[in-house]
């Protein structure tokens, strides 16, 4: 049961006003967002473009290099055939003219073209 | 969920009228000024998402006993007789009377936590001992006595503060 004192006394701690929690926190679209959703977001984003550089790193890696030895394996032929010299030299002597049209083939393959606006042949003349 | 437009202007109204007795509950109960206030706009940000009060029987009652849950998750809140920051002012000075504010902050500091609560559930909370016990889950006589008890100590803990400053 209360007295007069004590609703006096609860009067004068009701007179008190307890200071307000400040603003809530909202983002400008108006959608409540809390400390921990902006964190949350944050961590996200990086880890997505952590993982989207360590693919591009890891896809470029894997591409083929054009090296010496792949470029020579890209220009050979592929129904070229390897002849040695003692071979060539036997040939010469008893199909001459095999050997001369297995001789053009190979220049033809192996030299710049000779023929056409940007021959090496028109390109030297020039100089 | 987004919240709809037609909820926000109660909560925020719930806010205005509630989150200055809210925010002394919540440090009457973990003693910090900063993990009282997020634990405030925890529980109206998660208010505005959901809309779950236009469900409850008794608003009032359920923000306090929302913001009691969300600050007894915390396991340090959970200790008894937390430390209470003494730093930030937990009153507006009545009439500029800073002196009357710091009295009646440190008598509430000087109650143990369990009367601090029902104190500020009943004065500033103005809630009433029935609300009191459903919040904290105790009973109606419990709530009466520790009122008194509190009510005593306050009273005697502030006048001998305000005969010791004259």
């Amino acid at each position: 049961m209360h007295d007069r004192d004590d609703e006096q006394f609860e009067c004068y701690l009701k007179s008190f006003r307890p200071v307000d929690p400040g603003p809530l926190p909202f983002s400008a679209s108006g959608i409540p967002t809390s400390g921990r959703r902006r964190v949350a977001f944050a961590v996200t984003a990086v880890g997505c473009f952590a993982v989207a550089a360590l693919l591009l790193i890891t896809l470029s890696n894997r591409a083929p290099r054009m090296t010496d030895k792949t470029l020579s394996e890209r220009t050979r032929e592929p129904n070229q055939v390897q002849v040695s010299a003692p071979a060539l030299t036997r040939l010469a002597f008893d199909d001459h003219d095999t050997f001369v049209e297995l001789i053009s083939r190979k220049a033809e393959s192996q030299l710049p073209p000779m023929k056409g606006a940007q021959s090496a042949l028109r390109v030297l003349a020039k100089e | 969920m987004p919240p709809s437009d037609q909820s926000m202007p109660p909560v925020e109204g719930l806010y205005r009228q509630y989150g200055g007795p809210l925010l002394l509950f919540a440090i009457s109960i973990c003693g910090e000024s900063s993990r009282a206030q997020d634990a405030v706009h925890h529980v109206f940000l998660k208010l505005m998402e959901t809309n779950i009060l236009k469900n409850a029987v008794d608003p009032k009652a359920y923000l306090f006993a929302s913001v009691r849950n969300v600050l007894l998750n915390d396991r340090k809140v959970r200790r008894r007789n937390v430390p209470i920051d003494a730093d930030r002012i937990w009153f507006e000075p009545r009439e500029r009377d800073h002196a009357a504010e710091l009295n009646l902050r440190r008598a509430l500091q000087s109650l143990p936590g369990d009367q601090r609560q029902v104190v500020v559930l009943h004065i500033w909370g103005e809630l009433t001992f029935a609300q009191v016990a459903e919040i904290l889950g105790i009973s109606l006589n419990t709530v009466g006595s520790r009122y008194r008890y509190a009510l005593t100590k306050l009273r005697d803990s502030m006048s001998v503060k305000e005969n010791s400053d004259a």
